[in-house]
This record gives structure tokens, sequence and C-alpha cells, in this order.
């Protein structure tokens, strides 16, 4: 499937002018154009992707974020490993090959295809996706832009703010790097540069471009489109037109993060959806999702009340067992 | 071993071990021993002010609690501070209230309570002649106005107390999260048994050296009385605030149990933790309940003018019974963030934390197997039969 605006390019078609005379170079790129006040996210169709790691890059150029060294990690072809601090995309290379893969084919290529064999159609279904034991399954990962987002909500300072394209951004000239928004955040995404300017950092759906009317960086610089950038509405739209698609061919694709809308067995209610979402065919702990995940704030209410009940008993007591003796 | 044979092994389906789904808190080691200082603060002014407002006035008592609970917020916020990224913006911790971070309401909640141990530690210097003569601020700290300032900051007192636990249960820390409603309540009790100690201890040391108390006579007997009836009063609280601890630490105890991170602690951490309910909890409140006994027999005695009870072993009890609660509740703050790190850094509690509370997975998630009729249908017949996978589940 072709992101619209590939087509677009494509046929020469110019949707919206911003300025009356030139185009937002983001129509040109991913189709869309970027209007304050709409809600902007990624939708990131994981069975696309291939592990080239070009977002990963583009994102470490355009943001000009610090090497995180040569370490080689021995995970499969991952040595980025986490998002972090200085790394706000990162692709998960899951390997789900059984050892015994082998075992069961002998080498001539001709006798091991299957009977049937339909260019890229079932075959590649079958063999690639569908069948864990013998696959890859690569995802870009990336800071979700919850919707209720767990870590702006835990920010004392109001570092952490929504913008005018509906993202999660971190102020750096606010943030005192009091951590706190480091395990409120429910997928391990944001963390503070301690060693480095000790302020929490995390992608800001670069925000600078958006305000020049350019897609993000990685979105721009992926050459599958597993990574789309766009209005959150329009993306959840294609989104169920490609999990249809799959699973018409047998793959049990379905969307995390889009609150509810072909979420299958995940539920990202709590944070009412995420602006940035995935596509996934497999469970979402397989990816290093939690299935449920968990808004922090939620317990501050209920943990006030208990606090406040115990205060009264103990503070009774207390009092209780200095008036009875004095 | 093959596909068939092995066991439900999460490193397997995924096969190699991820990184950790959540981060963890990245506290300097200090953090904790920021939780037991603004604790023993909150403790003690519940401590004052209860015998402020319902006690007998005990200046000795009144006096060490108005003194530590300026001194525990002082080292608190010195240690909160320069654990931040950047300490010198301390101050954007006051530029937004916000009801949903317990951080934020923690921060305005110790602005608060801060100010209130500031200015009633500021009377008691007057009282105790530190600000030259001063009759009338002295006379405001003894009167109405100390006690005023008191009851407005027991609400204070015993939010900077909980607030702790509730800021560690809104996380995604599973072994926190998981008992959010429990952590506020044990912090307070654990505030409260550390602040009756602290002031316990910083009374006993004042009466020696100054050996005058307020309201009572002056005479050698009233004073004794006086002495011992403070001191029966704390044994009292401590007994209820001990329970309450140790009934706490044990309800967490098992919800920390149930965790697969549990299984991964070093045994040396399990022994410090049954060593700390054991002698952080459980010893002092024997001896506590020993005191008011015999606290109680002895006042029995005196007045039926049979002899008073052994006053050096007493001391020697109370400062041992203070001393264990102290530590205790120190040892406490350690393991319970000792606990979340490990938990954070263990994605099986996560999983077992963020799982769906209905065991029916939607269609979709069920058909994610290969021997899925679905699947099965439209994917070619292998060229040899494989054996149908159980696919081991996590949930
Ligand atoms: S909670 Fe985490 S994923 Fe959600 S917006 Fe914040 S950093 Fe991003
Ligand atoms: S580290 Fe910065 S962004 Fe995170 S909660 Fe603290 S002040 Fe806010």
């Amino acid at each position: 499937m072709t992101a619209p605006g590939h087509a677009g390019v494509a046929h020469g078609v110019r949707a919206w002018d911003t300025h009356g005379e030139q185009a937002q170079p983001a129509q040109k790129t991913s189709g869309t154009s970027i209007t304050p006040g709409r809600a902007y996210g990624f939708f990131t169709d994981t069975t696309l992707c291939i592990g080239c790691k070009a977002c990963e890059v583009a994102c470490k150029q355009w943001n000009q974020l610090p090497s995180d060294g040569y370490e080689l990690s021995g995970h499969s072809y991952d040595n980025t490993r986490q998002l972090g601090a200085s790394t706000w995309r990162h692709v998960t290379f899951i390997e789900q090959f059984d050892e015994d893969r082998f075992a069961e084919r002998d080498f001539d290529v001709f006798a091991s295809l299957p009977a049937r064999v339909e260019p890229w159609g079932a075959f590649t279904a079958g063999e690639q996706w569908a069948e864990p034991g013998r696959r890859w399954l690569l995802m870009s990962d990336v800071c979700k832009h919850c919707v209720n987002a767990p870590c702006l909500e835990a920010c004392p300072t109001g570092s952490i703010i929504r913008t005018e394209f509906d993202s999660v951004y971190v102020q750096q000239d606010v943030c005192n790097g009091c951590g706190y928004c480091v395990p409120a955040c429910p997928f391990g995404v944001v963390e503070v540069a301690k060693g480095g300017d000790g302020k929490a950092h995390k992608c800001t759906l670069c925000y600078d471009r958006l305000r020049g009317g350019m897609e993000p960086a990685c979105a721009n610089a992926c050459p599958t489109d597993s990574i789309q950038f766009g209005p959150v509405d329009e993306l959840v739209e294609r989104a169920k037109l490609r999990t249809d698609e799959l699973r018409g061919r047998g793959i049990p694709a379905y969307l995390y993060g889009t609150d509810g809308v072909l979420e299958d067995g995940a539920d990202t209610t709590r944070l009412n959806g995420l602006n940035c979402f995935f596509l996934l065919i497999d469970r979402p702990e397989v990816y290093n999702l939690p299935p449920v995940p968990h808004r922090a704030s939620s317990a501050t209410g209920r943990g006030l009340v208990t606090s406040g009940l115990a205060a009264l008993g103990l503070v009774a007591a207390t009092l209780w067992a200095f008036a009875g003796d004095r | 071993m093959t596909a068939t044979t092995s066991a439900p092994d999460p490193a397997r389906e995924n096969a190699l071990p991820p990184a950790p789904p959540v981060k963890a808190v990245q506290w300097e080691w200090y953090i904790p021993i920021y939780f037991w200082t603004s604790g023993i603060a909150a403790g003690s002014w519940i401590v004052g002010a209860a015998e402020d407002l319902a006690g007998a006035r005990d200046r000795h008592v009144i006096r060490a609690a108005r003194y530590l609970a300026l001194g525990g917020m002082l080292a608190g916020s010195g240690l909160l501070i320069a654990d931040l990224g950047r300490p010198e913006r301390f101050h954007h911790m006051l530029r937004i209230v916000r009801a949903r971070s317990a951080m934020s309401l923690g921060s305005w909640g110790l602005t608060a309570f801060g100010s209130c141990a500031g200015a009633a530690a500021l009377l008691q210097a007057a009282e105790d002649g530190w600000l030259g003569r001063r009759p009338r601020l002295a006379r405001l700290s003894r009167g109405a106005a100390g006690r005023a300032l008191h009851a407005v900051g027991l609400p204070l007192a015993a939010f900077v107390g909980s607030y702790t636990g509730v800021l560690l249960g809104s996380t995604n820390t599973p072994s926190w999260a998981r008992r959010a409603d429990w952590l506020g309540p044990l912090f307070l009790s654990s505030a409260l048994s550390s602040g009756l100690a602290a002031v316990g201890l910083l009374a006993e040391s004042g009466r020696r050296r100054c050996p005058i108390s307020g309201r009572t006579g002056n005479g050698r007997r009233s004073r004794a009385i006086a002495r011992r009836r403070a001191e029966r009063r704390l044994a009292r609280a401590e007994v209820i605030a001990l329970a309450a601890e140790l009934a706490l630490a044990l309800r967490g105890r098992a919800s920390v149990r149930a965790l697969p991170s549990d299984a991964e602690a070093p045994r040396s951490e399990h022994l410090a933790r049954d060593l700390t309910l054991a002698l952080g909890l459980g010893a002092p409140l024997v001896l506590a309940v020993a005191r008011v006994s015999r606290r109680a027999r002895g006042v029995r005695r005196k007045r039926t003018k049979r002899h008073a009870p052994n006053h050096s072993t007493t001391a020697r009890i109370e400062r041992l019974t203070a001393a264990l609660a102290l530590a205790g509740s120190l040892a406490l703050r350690y393991l319970v963030t000792r606990e979340g790190l490990r938990s954070a850094r263990t994605p099986a509690d996560t999983w077992r934390f963020t799982e769906t509370k209905s065991a029916e997975r939607a269609p979709a998630n069920r058909a994610r197997s290969a021997t899925d009729s679905r699947v099965r249908d439209q994917v070619p017949a292998p060229a040899v039969d494989r054996p149908a996978r159980e696919r081991p589940s996590l949930l």
C-alpha cells in the first residue's frame, strides 16, 4: 500500500497551498498539509519494516543527537537496544526462529518450496508473517504521543506540554530534571540525560519541522512507508484498510493504540489512545509493548484518599494516646 | 531442544531478551534518605502537635518536635534538590499546580509544611532564648498562636508523611503501582513511628541537659512524674504507629512476593527484608508494648509509694526501641525503593501488571498461532508435516 502522498506527487496533484503560492514540503512527501490545531502522529506498519534503521539515522541527524557509542549488544542486529535521552527512534528486532527450523527441509530449494507458490500472495504471507518460528518481526519504536500522556501528567514543572499539533513536547528551558516523567511513561520512552545536560529528552514529533511545514525526519526517510505521518484520523482510516487487507490474506493483523479500533487484545483506552500507533501481527508483549498500558496518574487520587483516611486514623489515635495520660 | 518440547519460555518466544519495557527511576542513592528525613519531620510535627493540643504541653517534647521538623525538612529538601538534573532550577517546581502529579502536589506540600516548620522553629528559638530577649514571641510560642500553628500544620504534616508513598504508587513501576493504595498509609505510619522515636530521643537528651520543664512544677518529684508521663504518652503512640506500620509492611511483603522479580532478588535481600520486619518493626513494637505496661505498673507503684522501676534500664530500653524504630524506618524505605528498581527492570513484572483482567482475549489475538485454521487454510501444507505447537503464553 502506498501513502497517498506518493501517488499525489506522481500525478502532480497539489492539494493545498500554505502561502498561496507554494505547497508545504509535507504535501509532496506525505500527501498532507500541516495545520496547527489538528492532531498529527505516526502510523507505523510493522509488516513493512525492513530494519534498515534509516529512521534512527534521520532522527539522530535532524535532531543533532549524540552518538550512543559503538557497543555491540549481541542482540540480533540491534545495537541500539532501547529508546532513551539520545535515541528517539529505535528499530526493535525480534527473531522468531525455531531451533529446528532447518530440520524439516532438505536444502534442495525447489523441493522445499510449497506446492502452490503465489508470488507476493499467500506464500509470502504464510512463510514470513503468519508463522512464528520462521520470521523476523521488526518495529520502529518511538514516543507514542499518548492522548492522556502520563509523562505530561506527572511533570511538576509544566515542562511537558501538548503542542498545537497535539504532540507531547518537553520544553528544554523549563525542565529541571526531576525525572518523575521517566517512571510515569508506560513505554519506557522518556529519559533524563544524567551526566549530560540533566534534562529529560524524547521524540518531539519534529516540532520544528512541523512548524516549517515539513513531515518528521523519520517518516520522510522511511523507504518502505512503514512509518507514515499524517493527521491521526486519516491515519486510522488508512490503517483500518491495511488491517483488513492483511486479515483477508490470513495474517492476524491488529492495531495497537487506536483506542478500541481493531485493537483486539490490546487496550489503550486508559490513555485514550496513542497519536502514534502501530500495526502488529503478534501479541503486544512480543514487541515489548504492554497489552494494557497503565495511566500512572490514575493512582494518585486513590492513593491520596487512602492516605487521608490513614492520616485521620493515625492522628486521632495519636491525640488519643497523648490525651490519655497527661 | 525442539519447539514441541520446550517449556513456555518468554525468552525463546522473543528469541532475544529485550530491554525492559519500562524505565526505572533514575534517582541517586540518597532519595530513600530523603523519604526518611521528611518522614521524621512530618512524624515529629504530628507528635509536637499532639503534645500541644491533647497532651500535657511538655516543653521538652514540643521543643524536640519543632526542631526535628525543621531539621528533617532542611535535610530532605537539600537531598531532593541535589538529585535534580538541574538543581539551580528547583524553583520551577512552583510554576504550576497539577492535581494529577504527585510530585507537583508534593512540592507544594513541602513548601507549605516547610514554612510551618520554619515558623514553629522560630517561635521555639525565641522561647529558648536563641534570639535574645523576646518575651512576647516566647509567650506566643507557648500560647494559642503556637497551638494554632500546630493545628494548621497537622494536615500538612500528614500529607508530607504520606505523599512519598503516593508518589511511588503513581508510576509504571509494577511493584509500586500494584500496591499504590497502600504505600501512602505505609509511609505515613513509618513517618509517625520514626518521628516518635526521634522526638523521644531528642527530648530525653534535652531533659538531661536542662531538666526544667514549663508547665509542671519544678520540684524534683513532679519533674520525674512529668517525665515519666511524657514518655508513656510517646510509648502509647509508638505502639499504635508501629502496629500499623508492621501490618502494612507485611501486606506489602505479600504483594511483592507475588511478583516474578522477587524470585530474582538475591537471598541477602530477602534476609534484609525479614530482618527489617523482625528487628526494625517487630522488636520495637514488642519493646514499646512492654514499656507501656511497665510504665503503667511503675506509675501505679509510685502512687502506692513502692519503689519506682530502675530508671537506667528503662532509659536504655527506650533508647534501644527508638534506635531500632528509626533504623527500621530507613531500611523499609530502602527496601521499597530497591524492590521498585528491580521490578521495573524485570519485564515479567510489567507483563503481569499490564495484562487484561478478562481471560478472554479478542479473536485476532487468539488466531495469532501457526496452527490457527484461518491461517492454515491459506498457507500451503509444508513439505514435512510440522507438529502442532502450543505457543507458550505469557498471559
Ligand atoms: S508517556 Fe511515554 S509514550 Fe506517552 S507521550 Fe509521554 S514519553 Fe511518549
Ligand atoms: S524531568 Fe523535566 S520533563 Fe520530566 S517530569 Fe521532571 S521537570 Fe518534567
